[in-house]
């Protein structure tokens, strides 16, 4: 039997747009929801998706990656895997699964709203294979973290984690609530599928995947390709929406959606792919810094996306976005290893001798400034005084970011507070970009407690670690049990 | 009662801390005491022989005085103070 091409019957296939008769257009696609800029559908219907892909190929394709994927390695083998791994190896798997599962969860709310709210017959069909990607990206990670529960609690918290209160996820609800979930789908499209999906996942993705593979960890690399494939796929509906609202004089909206966005989603990776590239990948199997292959997926092929489709790069890029690169996650992997009984994971510090001068090659001043504090714990460490490596003054954490409140230390220092008072409030940012998006709306964001706000109003009576869900078992530890540190008693010796 | 916040910035630190303090109890010069005694030699190098360290509002030129109590200083609840070498 003769199939038709794809070619020849796909766009008349979805474009399932058409005149409503039992109720008004607006009810059945709100405006707050569907479409705030009063764009014609006329021209919604123009959005042309540039990956087209039927239920047949897409069931098809999805299958074969699941069949790659889970048969790389046994259960057994990945486990004896894990046993064997470096401690920072071992730390960025715990970091991993439950930082990332939920939000793969969470993002199928995201695309099943444009599913059902979108204008674009085309950005629907998009968005439903969207919506079923991040079910399977949400199944295959909750998956892998499953076979290591029995070698570490850490990997418990791929399901505990959305459920507490602990500071890493309220900073990552606050950014992709604010990103995916509490806007109107073009909005939210625009953001989370150009932004975040073109701009950064290919660092967790792609570049952590490479590390991956050389670190010989292929069943951890075949997941992580697997999830971009899908990724590079749905970002796809980015581009078109913008393209029309371009065309309909919206391009100021569309640009500051960008801005915000693209800030919001790059401290979360600064976090999650900077410390794991540069602290926790074993420093033999580093394929590039964090810095270089932030250069080279974000500086380069994202820049070039924006400027291909007739947006500016965000305003902050020259002055604010370069420099943060060379330092915000340097200074955040200090605090993680200081605080570290506050995460789920186990955390290694990743500055031995042989560390610290790669780190000074790919970050010029590195040792006057992040070494110093470096220098304190690894004498603190060598003089037997553990407990003055965990400080007892809570650290300040952004109101935008809802990490911590960080700068440049030692030599160097430069540690700056943007402030802002609002109904009695001060609130408090790390960086100008962060006070700069409270101020486009402060209505959406002032009422946000972070982690700290919750502490100073006294909403811990049982303490943080009670609040955050956190028993003793929970509390991470360092993964080296401070061996690392020796190697600096050695060297001096 | 230990119940007004601070957010303290210490020369040298890496990030801005937070200290509950009593603020009628409390002065600005045991606000920077407390910060010396738990930062340095936790996460700031000790400090060169001799260093006197100064307190003012974040961004501020104008030092509090030592003999200050946090009430009578005129902060907010959750003020950010620079606490540098003199």
């Amino acid at each position: 039997m003769a199939f038709l091409a794809n070619s020849d019957w796909y766009d008349l296939a979805r474009d399932t747009n058409w005149t409503p008769s039992y109720v008004p257009e607006d009810e059945m696609f709100p405006p707050q929801f569907s479409d705030p800029f009063g764009i014609p559908v006329t021209e919604w219907e123009t959005f042309d998706e540039p990956y087209k892909i039927t239920y047949r190929d897409y069931v098809r394709g999805q299958r074969e990656k699941d069949i790659g994927a889970y048969s790389v390695k046994s259960a057994t083998a990945r486990t004896d895997f894990y046993r064997k791994a470096a401690p920072g190896w071992k730390s960025l798997l715990q970091l991993h699964f439950p930082a990332v599962s939920f939000t793969e969860y969470n993002s199928v709310s995201a695309f099943a709203r444009m599913s059902r709210f979108g204008r674009a017959a085309g950005m629907r069909n998009m968005a439903t294979f969207g919506s079923l990607d991040e079910i399977r990206h949400a199944q295959i990670q909750m998956y892998f973290a499953y076979e290591f529960v029995g070698e570490h609690r850490a990997f418990d918290w791929a399901q505990k984690a959305p459920r507490t209160n602990n500071w890493v996820i309220i900073a990552e609800r606050h950014c992709f609530d604010d990103v995916e979930h509490t806007r109107d789908i073009v909005s939210s499209a625009v953001m989370t599928n150009f932004s975040f999906e073109q701009a950064f996942t290919n660092l967790q993705f792609i570049a952590l995947s490479a590390d991956a593979k050389r670190y010989g960890d292929y069943s951890f690399a075949t997941m992580l390709q697997s999830i971009q494939s899908d990724e590079a796929r749905h970002a796809q509906i980015g581009e078109p929406l913008i393209e029309i609202m371009i065309r309909n004089g919206r391009k100021a909206e569309v640009q500051k959606m960008i801005d915000i966005s693209f800030w919001r989603i790059w401290k979360q990776f600064a976090v999650l792919s900077g410390i794991s590239m540069d602290y926790y990948t074993p420093l033999d199997q580093r394929e590039h810094s964090f810095k270089e292959f932030t250069a080279e997926f974000v500086g380069q092929q994202f820049l070039r996306n924006i400027e291909v489709i007739g947006l500016e790069k965000p305003w902050y890029w020259d002055e604010y976005f370069l420099t943060d690169i060379d330092v915000y996650h340097h200074a955040q992997q200090i605090g993680i290893y200081l605080y570290r009984q506050t995460g789920w994971w186990d955390v290694v510090a990743g500055v031995s001798p042989a560390e610290r001068q790669w780190l000074e090659a790919k970050y010029p001043g590195w040792t006057d400034t992040f070494g110093e504090v470096w220098d304190v714990i690894s004498k603190n460490i060598n003089k037997g005084r553990i407990e003055k490596t965990e400080p007892k003054l809570l650290p300040m954490m952004c109101n935008m970011v809802g990490f911590e409140l960080t700068g440049v230390p030692g030599k160097n220092w430069d540690v700056k507070d943007y402030q802002l008072d609002l109904d009695g409030r001060r609130y408090h940012f790390g960086h100008p970009v962060d006070k700069w998006i409270f101020e486009q709306e402060p209505e959406r964001y002032k009422n946000h407690l972070s982690f700290i706000d919750r502490f100073v109003q006294g909403l811990m009576p049982e303490g943080p670690l009670k609040y955050m869900s956190m028993g003793e078992a929970d509390c991470g530890v360092c993964g080296e049990n401070f061996g690392w540190a020796k190697t600096y008693r050695q060297a001096a010796e | 009662m230990e119940n007004f916040a601070l957010v303290i910035n210490f020369q040298g630190d890496y990030g801005m801390k937070v200290m509950m303090v009593d603020p009628e109890v409390t002065t600005i010069g045991d606000v920077a005491r407390i910060a010396h005694d738990e930062l340095v030699g936790v996460v700031v190098k000790p400090l060169p022989p001799g260093t006197t360290l100064v307190v003012r509002k974040h961004g501020s030129d104008e030092v509090i005085a030592d003999a200050t109590k946090v009430s009578q200083a005129g902060l907010v609840f959750m003020e950010a103070l620079d606490i540098i070498h003199a």
